[in-house]
């Protein structure tokens, strides 16, 4: 594995092309995360189709750059607006803005770049010793064991979801069902078509991605469309002492670490890995007080929570096949694309497209780093691109997109359909990412379920014969079902109390 | 973790949501088994099996929501989210965007996405308060610079067949 990686490395630096994409990735990620309203998530689903012409080793390589860099992007306008860029960005917010304020966003941005470079190259190197260990061990997993893991990545990512998990099940179980429109991969029976020639086939995965993430959130933000902030932030000084940075190792290394950890979790996702970080970190501060009001270690912690979750995210996608978050998910769908099915098999299989994705990450990671330390002076450009430019030019990249894949206009109205509900989940705060997990996790759940119910002749016992499967269904049942408890324990008890 | 709680309009709103995705999800799987001439193979719960479960489940928790919701507070069920107020401007592009597909197949892409941009462009800026020649101006740069980069980029390096 590590000769392939090293193979990989020199090749790719060897290569001007190569050299070239990962640029322009960087610039595209930083730019597109920086500007308010479009995720990491939309950046790649909308950047996606670019890369149907690609070479699968060139397409990876942009695409984990444009994921990577967006990562750090989201920060700049969180640090320098208030105006977080990706969900992750949401606690750098909180002590990156009034570093602002106080005239050292440039310190904040310096703080936040280098928290996400160590973060991230800190989750790649437990990515590059976790996965293939995991991978071994799913080497021996059959049809019950993925049905389970299907199930699991489901009902996680519900239980991940803000608000209710019961709903958030629901709408994993929709995805799912949309997920089995068209033609039955064992019986070759037509589902849900009613006999549209247009739905045999069932939805493609790109154009529902471009349309949940990428549509769905220019609709958001046009809601109450109106004039955008005015003032222009001050960058201020930027170089940070490097004993300041030194002195944080211990905070950048528990934010990496949690967000690795985190990360790794199905569904959990890196939004849920800062919380954690931001909150580990005022815990353990000496002076907890400071924090929100412009702490460093503020910035730190999470930003380096953020980046490290990237390279844990990566672990069950690469080992098991079951994305670890929305991001992952659209990186499996263009990873799909390209012909390439992540999985335990694949370290034996095909190691060189394993060492693609490493190689890819830790690329991403200096360019971000040498990027990001040039653009700090002009992000405030960035964060003033229009709004109405930015809307306009997204949607033509979803018409195009949506387009690109099948060469289909009809795949165009399934992106606007799909854009349409993520709209509507929004207004409901309906989450939608169970949505696309169901999609993508539903047809893998069907198959395995039906093959090991084939092989046992009908009997459900299969599933419990088999320790693995049983552990994870009563993980399945105790993430729904603790919960449920838990509430009517607290109802009884008020009750019991008046 | 945070929990946002939903208003009882919301809860019902969505429980009505799961009840017409089953509803409707039931209707098209009837169609769906009448038309299926194949035979199960042993052991196989069928193709219907996972969406029927899905459904039925999808269906009781919508009964449950919009059950509760109006038990809870029948005045409250008003739910504003979808008013013309906030969804009117999401509408319209909505729209603009179901004849995106008509006008690329009767004008070409270039020329039918270079018309949504300036159209989509005047109304936001409009709706910003600029001034009409700087809408001018912006509008027919961005709508050239939107033909062009797709023609550049889409149709002579990716070599796509776009209309």
């Amino acid at each position: 594995m590590m000769s392939a990686f090293f193979d990989v490395l020199g090749q790719y630096l060897s290569d001007p092309a190569m050299l070239g994409l990962v640029a322009l990735g960087t610039v595209l990620g930083l730019v597109l995360g920086a500007v308010p309203g479009i995720s990491s998530t939309m950046a790649l689903a909308i950047l996606m189709p670019v890369t149907f012409g690609m070479e699968p080793d060139a397409a990876i390589l942009l695409l984990i750059s444009i994921f990577m860099s967006s990562v750090y992007g989201g920060s700049i306008s969180a640090i320098l607006m208030k105006l977080p860029g990706t969900p992750a960005s949401i606690f750098t917010q909180v002590d990156g803005y009034p570093m602002t304020r106080q005239g050292r966003a440039g310190q904040a941005l310096t703080y936040a770049l280098v928290a996400s470079t160590v973060g991230g190259l800190i989750g790649l190197v437990i990515l590059v010793t976790l996965a293939p260990v995991l991978a071994g061990f799913a080497r021996n997993f059959r049809s019950p064991e993925f049905a389970a893991v299907a199930l699991f990545g489901i009902v996680m990512l519900s239980f991940a979801s803000n608000g209710s998990i019961l709903i958030a099940t629901v709408v994993g179980l929709i995805g799912v069902v949309l997920g089995a429109v068209g033609f039955d991969s064992l019986t070759d029976a037509q589902r849900l078509t009613m006999g549209a020639p247009m739905l045999q086939s069932g939805f493609n995965l790109i154009p529902v991605i471009i349309g949940l993430f990428g549509l769905g959130e220019v609709l958001q933000n046009l809601v109450g469309f109106g004039r955008t902030p005015a003032d222009t932030p001050k960058i201020g000084q930027i170089s940070v002492p490097l004993r300041d940075l030194l002195g944080r190792w211990k905070v950048i290394g528990r934010g990496s670490l949690i967000g690795t950890l985190i990360g790794a979790i199905p569904a959990a996702g890196s939004a849920v890995a800062v919380s954690i970080a931001y909150a580990q970190e005022r815990r353990l501060s000496k002076t907890p007080e400071a924090f929100g009001t412009g702490h460093p270690d503020g910035v730190v912690a999470p930003e380096a929570a953020n980046s490290a979750s990237v390279g844990g995210s990566l672990i069950p996608l690469i080992s098991l096949g079951v994305p670890g978050d929305t991001i992952t998910a659209v990186l499996m769908g263009a990873l799909m694309v390209h012909g390439l099915t992540p999985g335990p098999l694949l370290f034996a299989k095909d190691p060189t497209f394993v060492a693609w994705i490493y190689v890819a990450v830790l690329m991403a990671l200096v360019a971000t780093l040498v990027f990001g330390l040039g653009m700090i002076r002009i992000a405030v450009l960035v964060t003033r691109i229009p709004p109405h430019l930015m809307y306009v030019f997204v949607t033509l990249f979803c018409v195009i997109g949506a387009f690109a894949i099948r060469n289909n206009l009809n795949d165009i109205y399934v992106m606007i359909g799909f854009g349409i509900i993520g709209f509507s989940f929004a207004k409901l705060d309906l989450p939608v990412t169970p949505l696309a997990f169901g999609l993508i996790l539903g047809p893998i759940l069907e198959e395995n379920l039906r093959r090991s119910l084939m092989i046992s002749r009908g009997s459900w016992e299969i599933f419990l014969q088999r320790p693995i499967s049983a552990l994870l269904l009563l993980l399945c049942l105790a993430v729904v079902v603790l919960p449920l408890i838990a509430r009517w324990k607290r109802r009884k008890a008020c009750r019991f109390r008046l | 973790m945070t929990t946002v709680p939903r208003s009882s309009g919301k809860n019902a709103i969505i429980g009505l949501l799961f009840l017409v995705v089953a509803a409707s999800g039931g209707t098209m799987l009837r169609h769906s088994r009448f038309n299926w001439l194949g035979t199960p193979i042993p052991g196989d719960p069928g193709p219907f099996f996972l969406i029927s479960i899905c459904l039925s489940i999808t269906g009781l928790t919508g009964t449950i929501m919009l059950g509760l919701a109006v038990r809870r507070n029948k005045a409250s069920l008003r739910c504003p989210v979808f008013s013309m107020a906030t969804t009117g401007l999401p509408a319209a592009y909505v729209i603009a965007l179901i004849v995106m597909p008509i006008a690329m197949r009767s004008l070409g892409t270039t020329l039918a996405t270079s018309i949504f941009a300036m159209i989509w462009i005047t109304v936001l800026m409009y709706r910003q308060g600029t001034s009409i020649p700087r809408i001018a101006i912006s509008a027919s740069g961005f709508g050239i610079g939107a033909a062009l980069f797709i023609q550049l980029v889409f149709v002579r390096l990716l070599t796509l067949p776009l209309p």
